[in-house]
């Protein structure tokens, strides 16, 4: 018998987003297999200027105690009368944290089926958890800690953690949000908040009713959370106004985070989101 | 139209005041939740705020406030006058025998002044004229709330007997009401003298019962006569002669009307055959004065056949017992045993037909029994032959004569006279019985005298001797059609029947009773039934001038054997019609107009504008967009019907068609007609059909429909080329069209030359049919269902014509039926707008046709019995 679900079932949010994550996942992994090439942000094999584990040749050095005896390179130290030991390039992991914008204004969708901004957002730091984890190198969600991508998944999904900007570590940060707020407030907020000298990366979220207001006639318009309301006679007539104010606030966040030499991004939910991912995480091996 | 409850009027008086609240407050504004609110603060907003409802929101619900304020006052359209009293009121209700005809009317009538009362909550004191079986005062329910009354009139029912209005006594300053009958019964002027407040209703005069009346002694044929009482118009009623075995007789139409005495329904019918009638009734009208019962008397002749073990021998072909009881059971009670409980039981005839010869004691008892005046019938048997037998009326010669077979040059013998001495004297010749094997009896003096049956050969076939009171009877060949197709001919079921009469002995007269029990009476519909125990015998003396009442009410008196008929019709005197003795104030008419409740109406219309207003708002606010996605799920909701009915629907059950003509009226009437017949196929056989559709040929695809009905319409217009082959691949490929040119009765043999046959034949252009024949009446197409003979007066086509080929030989089956009786019309018809019968013909005619597309010849085998019987007894050794 063929069962028609009328209404959505508790879970079936968090299994889209997962799967859209997976989806998400498994075709940047088509368009762009594991390679080695360096100089992109979220891959592992960091090379440092230093000796240390890893697989390709650094340099040959003396003998000193302390040193495994393995490590004695005997061709070499045959040549000379020192005892050269083969030294490796040392590898480390790249240590990158993501924080998620998480409050009432980002748990809107303009579609009663569509993706959230907070969904929206959830699918990013899932595809780069599993980014991470293929590559073995860790992923702090600021706030709630190093997670595994099943575990993420829940956290994410029950929208309970508060995110905490003192808290990202490592050598990149992605901020997820919408980032509504006036400037001023967005800096001493957040902005300004991040500690340390890191790679930035804004990642600026919008769904497309609020970017295009498509609504007509008479309509009240409320906040999603408080008593703010705006009682709008007739939507066409201010649409534009409303779009020019709305364009000048993502420009000012968009200047705000060149200026600071962070990376900027705009995503409108719904859309496609590989193009920008691969931007995000691939831009050196595409090209 | 007035109002039950005015006072809710009033409030159409807010209306105004609703309107200036209407008219400030403007529709709602959608609500949209947006987390960017911020940048729309402070915008510029061109257009001023709507501060007012448009107009015609405004009106939409005025008219909706207007309807639900005048739903709640209860309008009634068409109002009864008040009853114009106050206090308990009485209603009597003539629930007699002629009340049963006029019941409905009567019925709404109670109800009309229950319900009156009802709204003036007055109680009801309930007389009903009529008293229950058993005792002789009406039935008087002392008053009661209107509700209470006015269920227990739904629940009444009219009786068989007559009602007592003279018993019923009403108080003098009470309103009373009469519903009556509409004829004057025993007793009526005390009861309308006896209020000063009384209204009487009586029913149209169309509507007067009819009596059926004891037929005429010195007019021959007549079965019985109709009376109708003064004041009645003139109106056709059929009268049926119904037989013992509930089968009808004869039906004959009169003509009655009031005044005019009785009128005689005279049947042409043999008086042999109308003898066995067993009641006559009045097909036009129910009730007992509908019924009249004949006297009981004469049905039960025993035969008694004497067989060694009836159960082994019951279902065997071959047996004597298969034949003669089958011979017998039509008149008379059939029985068998040893030949000692036949004697003991003491039937009119015993019939020995197998078997050896009797023991020498049983012999002797059956000796006593014959002088005492019984009738043994002896059958030959191969024992007989031996001539150890010789309980015969005459003296046998050994062994049997064989007259056909291999070794034989004879011929079989056939029936040649009856003797004047014979009981079958006067019978006519049976031409048709071949005897193959006989007993030859000694030639003897005695001969001649005890021959009943001669041969072709003067050898005798049957003889019979008196024996004291009684008879012993042989015939000289078997019961079985072993030695000669007697059993299979009428003759055979003449010798019992003319044995029976001969044994009728008055055993137990009902002139001897003393009391006659009540066996059957007659119901409120004219039904027997079972009587209640709480009737009493009438005593013999006075059943003569006993007269129908709740004591002895009309049915069948005496024993199962023997009974006399008590009748409605025997005894009453003449109807004679209440109005004419009413004052001009008392006198009301049970037909009046129904009035209406015009609640429902309103309050259906003010939730109708809800429903719009509801919607009117949702579009306003732009909710419908946002519930846009349950259209889907609405659709799902819609009924099925909203498409029409695709090529899997017709073709996944049979469905009736018809032709559509062009001619508006015809085709409504060809829908309707089938659909009526549709029903009457559900519910009488295994067919059930669909939707009734119409269909024009060359456009609707013809090859769903078993049948297609075609009335042929002057205004038709001529067949396309595409409508000409539909028509023809239709036909070709096992369809059938019944063709009517609904322009009446043909003349036997021919089709005419009316303008619907010419419109027909021109039509038929195009079409390659087989030239057509008028059926013949064994033509299969009469008993595919029903078996049809259509009654002349029942103004339906005699002649039904057939395709030439189709005939039994062939096996063919004719796929164009043509007749002119507009069928459809008929089918159609109300109840009462042609005869019962007549409607009752067509539907059968109807049935069948749709069982002929179906079955086709299969019913024809059953043309072939006569065959069948005929190579059975051949082939028997």
């Amino acid at each position: 018998m063929i069962s028609f679900r009328l209404f959505p079932q508790p879970g079936d949010r968090e299994l889209g987003v997962r799967q859209q994550a997976e989806d998400l996942f498994a075709q940047i992994r088509a368009l762009a297999p594991v390679t080695t090439s360096s100089g992109t942000p979220l891959r592992g094999q960091h090379r440092q200027r230093m000796g240390g584990p890893g697989h390709d040749f650094w340099q040959y050095r003396e003998f000193q105690s302390g040193d495994n005896s393995r490590t004695i390179d005997w061709k070499q130290s045959a040549r000379t009368d020192r005892i050269l030991i083969r030294q490796k390039q040392k590898e480390t992991q790249l240590r990158s944290s993501i924080w998620l914008q998480n409050d009432p204004s980002v748990h809107f969708s303009g579609n009663r089926t569509g993706l959230t901004k907070y969904e929206c957002g959830s699918v990013f730091a899932l595809v780069a958890a599993m980014l991470c984890a293929e590559r073995h190198d860790p992923v702090t969600f600021a706030g709630v800690g190093a997670l595994s991508v099943d575990d993420l998944t829940h956290v994410l999904a029950e929208h309970s953690y508060t995110p905490s900007i003192a808290d990202l570590s490592g050598h990149e940060v992605f901020l997820l949000g919408d980032f509504l707020d006036p400037l001023p407030q967005l800096r001493a907020d957040i902005f300004d908040a991040i500690p340390g000298h890191k790679a930035v990366h804004i990642i600026q979220i919008l769904d497309p009713v609020e970017l295009d207001l498509p609504f007509k006639g008479r309509t009240v318009f409320e906040q999603p959370q408080g008593h703010a309301r705006e009682h709008i006679l007739s939507v066409g007539d201010i649409r534009s106004a409303y779009q020019d104010n709305l364009q000048a606030h993502l420009s000012d966040v968009r200047q705000e985070s060149l200026s600071r030499n962070w990376s900027y991004t705009l995503i409108r939910t719904g859309d496609n989101y590989l193009p920008s991912l691969i931007d995000l995480f691939h831009q050196g091996e595409m090209s | 139209m007035t109002f039950l409850a005015p006072w809710i009027l009033s409030a159409l008086l807010l209306l105004p005041l609703i309107y200036l609240l209407l008219r400030i407050i403007p529709p709602a504004a959608q609500k949209v939740v947006l987390p960017t609110l911020r940048f729309l603060h402070d915008l510029d907003q061109k257009n001023p705020p709507v501060q007012k409802t448009p107009w015609w929101i405004v009106l939409l619900r005025l008219a909706l406030l207007a309807c639900l304020i005048i739903g709640l006052a209860q309008p009634v359209i068409n109002p009864q006058k008040g009853l114009e009293g106050h206090g308990p009121l009485t209603l009597i209700i003539d629930n007699g025998w002629a009340a049963s005809q006029t019941w409905s009317d009567q019925q709404q009538a109670a109800l009309r002044i229950a319900e009156q009362a009802k709204r003036e909550n007055r109680p009801i004191e309930l007389i009903l004229t009529a008293p229950l079986a058993g005792e002789d005062i009406p039935q008087i329910f002392s008053a009661t709330s209107p509700d209470q009354v006015i269920s227990q009139i739904k629940g009444l029912s009219a009786s068989s007997w007559p009602g007592l209005p003279g018993k019923v006594s009403v108080a003098r300053d009470r309103q009373t009401f009469w519903i009556s009958a509409g004829i004057a019964e025993q007793g009526y002027e005390s009861l309308l003298a006896s209020s000063d407040d009384l209204t009487v209703f009586t029913p149209a005069a169309a509507r007067l019962p009819l009596l059926l009346r004891a037929p005429a002694e010195n007019e021959a044929g007549s079965i019985a006569r109709v009376e109708a009482p003064a004041g009645a118009p003139s109106q056709q009623a059929q009268i049926r002669a119904i037989s013992r075995k509930g089968q009808m007789i004869d039906q004959v139409a009169v003509t009655v009307s009031g005044g005019q005495g009785y009128v005689d329904a005279i049947s042409k019918i043999d008086p042999a055959v109308l003898a066995d009638t067993s009641s006559v009734q009045l097909a036009t009208r129910t009730g007992a004065g509908a019924v009249m019962m004949r006297d009981r008397t004469h049905n039960n002749t025993r035969i008694g056949m004497v067989t060694a073990d009836a159960a082994r021998e019951t279902q065997n072909l071959n047996t004597p017992l298969y034949y003669i009881s089958r011979a017998v059971s039509p008149f008379s009670t059939f029985s068998s045993g040893s030949p000692d409980t036949l004697i003991k039981d003491n039937p009119g005839v015993i019939v020995l037909a197998d078997g050896g010869a009797l023991p020498p004691r049983t012999l002797e008892e059956m000796d006593t029994w014959i002088k005492a005046g019984g009738i043994l019938l002896r059958f030959a048997t191969p024992a007989l032959a031996e001539g150890s037998d010789t309980f015969t009326p005459v003296k046998l010669r050994e062994s049997e004569r064989s007259l056909s077979g291999s070794m034989t040059w004879d011929k079989p013998l056939t029936i040649k006279s009856f003797p004047a001495s014979s009981p079958f004297a006067g019978l006519p010749l049976p031409t048709d019985i071949k005897i193959k094997r006989q007993l030859l009896a000694e030639p003897g003096p005695e001969l001649g005298g005890r021959t009943w049956v001669t041969l072709s050969d003067e050898t005798p076939l049957i003889t019979a001797q008196p024996i004291g009171k009684g008879l012993l009877v042989l015939v000289h060949t078997t019961a079985t059609p072993d030695w000669s197709d007697l059993p299979l001919s009428g003759f055979y079921v003449s010798i019992f029947k003319t044995l029976s009469e001969m044994s009728a002995r008055p055993d137990k007269s009902i002139s001897e009773l003393k009391l006659l029990q009540p066996l059957l009476i007659l119901n409120g519909y004219g039904q027997l039934v079972q009587p209640p125990a709480t009737l009493k015998p009438i005593e013999r003396k006075d059943f003569d001038a006993a007269r129908p009442s709740a004591l002895h009410p009309p049915g069948l008196y005496g024993t199962p054997d023997e009974s006399l008929a008590l009748n409605l019709g025997d005894r009453l005197a003449p109807l004679e019609p209440l109005a004419p003795h009413l004052k001009a104030e008392q006198a009301m008419s049970t037909e009046g107009l129904k009035e209406y409740n015009a609640a429902p109406l309103f309050l259906g219309a003010a939730l109708a504008l809800f429903l719009i207003d509801m919607a009117v708002m949702l579009a306003l606010s732009g909710l419908m967009l946002k519930l846009r996605w349950l259209l889907p799920a609405m659709l799902l909701f819609l009924p099925q019907t909203v498409h029409a009915e695709s090529d899997a629907d017709l073709a996944g059950q049979i469905h009736l068609a018809y032709i559509r003509t062009g001619d508006q009226a015809i085709d409504d009437i060809s829908k309707r007609g089938l659909e009526n017949l549709s029903q009457a196929l559900i519910d009488r056989t295994a067919v059930e059909p669909g939707n009734v559709v119409g269909i024009t040929p060359g456009q609707d695809t013809l090859a769903f429909y078993p049948i297609i009905y075609w009335p042929v319409a002057a205004a038709q217009p001529d067949l396309s080329p595409e409508a000409s082959k539909a028509l023809q691949a239709y036909l070709d490929l096992g369809g059938m069209i019944l063709l009517d040119t609904r322009d009446g009765i043909y003349q036997p043999g021919e089709l005419g030359t009316s303008g619907q046959i010419i419109k027909l034949r021109s039509l038929m252009r195009g079409l390659s049919i087989t030239p057509l024949m008028a059926a013949p009446a064994d033509h299969v197409f009469f008993r595919t269902f029903y078996l049809l003979n259509f009654y002349p007066e029942l103004s339906l086509v005699g002649d039904i014509w057939v395709e030439e080929d189709a005939t039994q030989e062939t096996g063919l089956v004719s796929s164009v039926v043509l007749s002119g009786n507009d069928w459809a019309r008929i089918w159609a018809a109300e109840p009462g707008s042609v005869s019962a019968t007549q409607k009752e013909q067509a539907t059968r005619f109807g049935v069948n046709a749709v069982m002929y597309a179906l079955t086709g010849n299969y019913k024809a085998d059953q043309v072939h019995m006569n065959a069948i019987l005929d190579r059975l007894g051949r082939d028997q050794p």
